[in-house]
């Protein structure tokens, strides 16, 4: 004989709270949010290839290489 | 000198694996996946300290002279069969396995996985072909490690008043790695904990959204990110720590989930102790994670009194459980640094107003207020940091910095929808769920490490991971939608974000390979005479640089430095005897040598990287 607080699995899983809300985002989107979304995605993409640190270091260092090469 | 260790230190690796799979393969049996990986992991890792942090306590006691590796190993075999001991008592597993058939991924999403993974090859390809590396981990946390294997002893190192007296779970391990005669080893147990973290965030993110594509991409995100690479095979400390952190929270969410089919209260049981015991192993690892520990126990605490229903046992018994398992990984620096200093949080000062509690330093003293100014050239520039990725001293990324193209494409986006998403678009259910305290978390620790973290990047991995997990919701809406734009920037973004991570270690393998400069010596960059002095030879750093404190330490790091720190303005006879100095060794500042006793004799004088070095053999001033 189980004890009341001796839930079976099944119980415990099926009344988690972070389960019933999981699958509410496709609905949301409109076909002119994620065109908005992916070019937000492309300006930080973009954004960072033009002003992060390393990406400017590597572009420095391909240039310097070029130069090196054609001399 | 450490060649008969050698096997002891690897018995003491391996037996803890052993204990693990014992423990788990009785609770999880055939189970695979990302739950049972992640407990297998941490339970082994748990086990592999376990008996140092017993040793260490009995040291500490007064009932064990010396933590040898022999010593290690035995207790490794205690636990060995402790652990076998424990599994015989748990319900034997039915043997099941996950059937549920799993959807295949698109291939767009196995080219993307496929160059994350190449990275982190090369990365592993670098790591084994040369030496350990990153500034704080060459500064202080290998030559703590190195400090123990040699004097075998868990005692404050060195001096007590060294301000890296800290926690150290890390480098107990380190300690451990290294006494297997193989330097390269020693980033083993951060490349175990950074699997830990990407299986963790994988799991949070799997409970977090429903579409497991969505869930694969955000831990891509993770898994992408250049500080986090490089720290799985370096040797700094933030990543092994988040990985606990993050372990704690995934394993106590999958708390009602077996990962076998072993009885629910057993599992909620052993999940909660696991969860506690990661949480533990997070905050022996540097004082960094206590607010993140306490955050992260708060809500444990929340959730588990606000579900007293649901679970198999009392509020009391499942906090307590947490509490034990927590205490058991970090409860010996504690006890240490009472014992030696007084303080229990030692090195940090406890003080109210200009009244000190206890004494320590501040944590100003420990890390300079100002050094978030590193990172930007203002701090009005931290809501555009991701984007410039900048740090002051370094060109690329680093094991400090770096969140890379990949994360910051998707991630500070995926954040902002999260937000707005689920706390204004969606009204439905009105009631607060699991998503929203993760949202509510979020805001908390990005308040703690803005104001008590000093906005250092790498203190701020778990909140970077928790960014990844909070926008599996945007990820969720991009493959639902099947939107094909969002396909093709997330390949540009992965391979052009890894080709850029990727240059560095590609740099120095090719380095190497074209110098052939696969010696110790020649990989840091010191005079090759240092390998060649006798084991146990002191020697006094003065190169201006703590870092150069590993690399003197030689080949089988078996020479013990005196650090310029600790060294007087003027060198003279009475400090080199007091500290049984032998050679000394230092480099040019301001143009210019130290002036060195004159009983000194140059060994060695030579240029390496533009840089004049010498080296000094130490006769007694009464040798003559």
């Amino acid at each position: 004989m189980s004890k009341p607080n001796d839930l079976t699995r099944s119980q415990m899983t099926v009344e988690h709270p972070s389960i019933e809300d999981r699958t509410d985002v496709s609905p949301v989107l409109s076909p002119r949010l994620l065109a908005v979304l992916n070019a937000l995605v492309l300006t930080s993409l973009v954004c960072y290839l033009a002003f992060s640190r390393p990406t400017r270091y590597l572009m420095d260092e391909f240039v310097r290489l070029f130069e090196k090469f054609l001399t | 000198m450490y060649a008969n260790d050698a096997l002891y230190a690897v018995a003491a690796l391996l037996l803890p694996a052993l204990s693990a799979l014992i423990l788990v393969g009785r609770m999880a049996g055939r189970e695979r996946g990302a739950l049972a990986y992640t407990v297998t992991v941490v339970t082994y890792l748990a086990l592999g300290l376990l008996p140092l942090h017993a040793a260490g306590f009995l040291e500490l006691a007064g009932l064990l002279p010396a933590i040898s590796y022999r010593v290690v190993a035995l207790f490794a075999l205690v636990v060995l069969v402790a652990s076998y001991g424990i599994a015989r008592r748990f319900p034997r597993d039915a043997g099941g396995v996950d059937s549920s058939p799993k959807e295949g991924l698109p291939k767009y999403l196995l080219f993307a996985i496929a160059i994350v993974a190449a990275l982190w090859g090369l990365f592993f390809l670098n790591r084994c072909t040369s030496y350990p590396d990153g500034w704080d981990g060459l500064a202080y946390h290998l030559p703590l490690a190195v400090s123990w294997m040699q004097r075998q002893s868990l005692a404050f190192p060195l001096r007590p008043d060294w301000r890296f007296s800290l926690p150290a779970n890390c480098e107990m391990g380190m300690s451990l790695l290294l006494g297997t005669g193989w330097e390269a080893a020693s980033a083993i147990f951060n490349m175990l904990a950074a699997t830990v973290s990407v299986s963790s965030v994988y799991l949070l993110c799997n409970k977090y959204t429903a579409n497991r594509q969505a869930a694969i991409i955000a831990t891509l995100m993770f898994a992408s990110i250049p500080m986090v690479v490089f720290q799985a095979f370096g040797a700094y400390v933030d990543l092994f720590g988040t990985s606990f952190l993050l372990a704690a929270s995934a394993i106590y969410v999958y708390r009602d989930a077996p990962p076998g089919r072993i009885p629910a209260k057993s599992w909620y049981l052993a999940a909660i102790f696991l969860s506690g015991a990661a949480c533990g192993m997070a905050v022996g690892t540097k004082p960094t994670f206590y607010p993140y520990a306490a955050v992260l126990f708060a809500a444990i605490a929340a959730d588990t009194f606000s579900n007293r229903h649901r679970i198999p046992v009392g509020v009391f018994r499942s906090l307590a459980t947490f509490v034990v398992g927590a205490l058991l990984f970090c409860s010996f620096w504690f006890v240490r640094a009472t014992v030696y200093t007084g303080n229990p949080l030692y090195p940090i000062r406890i003080s109210i107003g200009d009244t000190v509690l206890l004494d320590g330093f501040s944590t100003a003293d420990i890390t300079d207020p100002d050094y978030d100014l590193n990172f930007v050239s203002s701090r009005y520039q931290w809501p555009i940091y991701p984007w410039i990725d900048y740090k002051r001293t370094n060109l690329m990324y680093g094991q400090d910095s770096g969140l890379g193209l990949t994360w910051v494409s998707f991630v500070p986006l995926g954040v902002a929808f999260a937000l707005v998403f689920r706390c204004v678009v969606l009204r439905r259910p009105r009631r607060l769920t699991a998503a929203h305290a993760a949202i509510a978390i979020w805001l908390v620790l990005a308040a703690v490490w803005w104001f008590a973290l000093r906005r250092m990047p790498r203190f701020g991995l778990p909140i970077i991971a928790l960014s990844c997990v909070l926008s599996a919701d945007l990820f969720d809406g991009f493959v639902s939608n099947r939107s094909k734009l969002f396909r093709w920037l997330l390949l540009l973004s992965v391979s052009l974000g890894a080709a850029i991570c990727a240059f560095a270690p590609a740099h120095e393998i090719a380095g190497r390979v074209r110098t052939g400069g696969w010696s110790r010596a020649e990989n840091y960059g010191y005079p090759a005479v240092i390998d060649t002095f006798p084991d146990r030879t002191t020697i006094l750093n003065l190169t201006h640089s703590e870092r150069n404190n590993y690399y003197l330490m030689g080949n089988d790091l078996s020479n013990r430095i005196v650090s310029e720190d600790w060294a007087p303005d003027v060198i003279d006879n009475e400090f080199l005897s007091g500290n049984n100095i032998d050679y000394i060794v230092e480099k040019k500042k301001n143009d210019r040598f130290m002036t060195l006793p004159t009983t000194c004799q140059l060994v060695a004088e030579e240029e390496i990287l533009e840089t004049v070095w010498r080296v000094w053999k130490v006769v007694p001033a009464d040798a003559d």
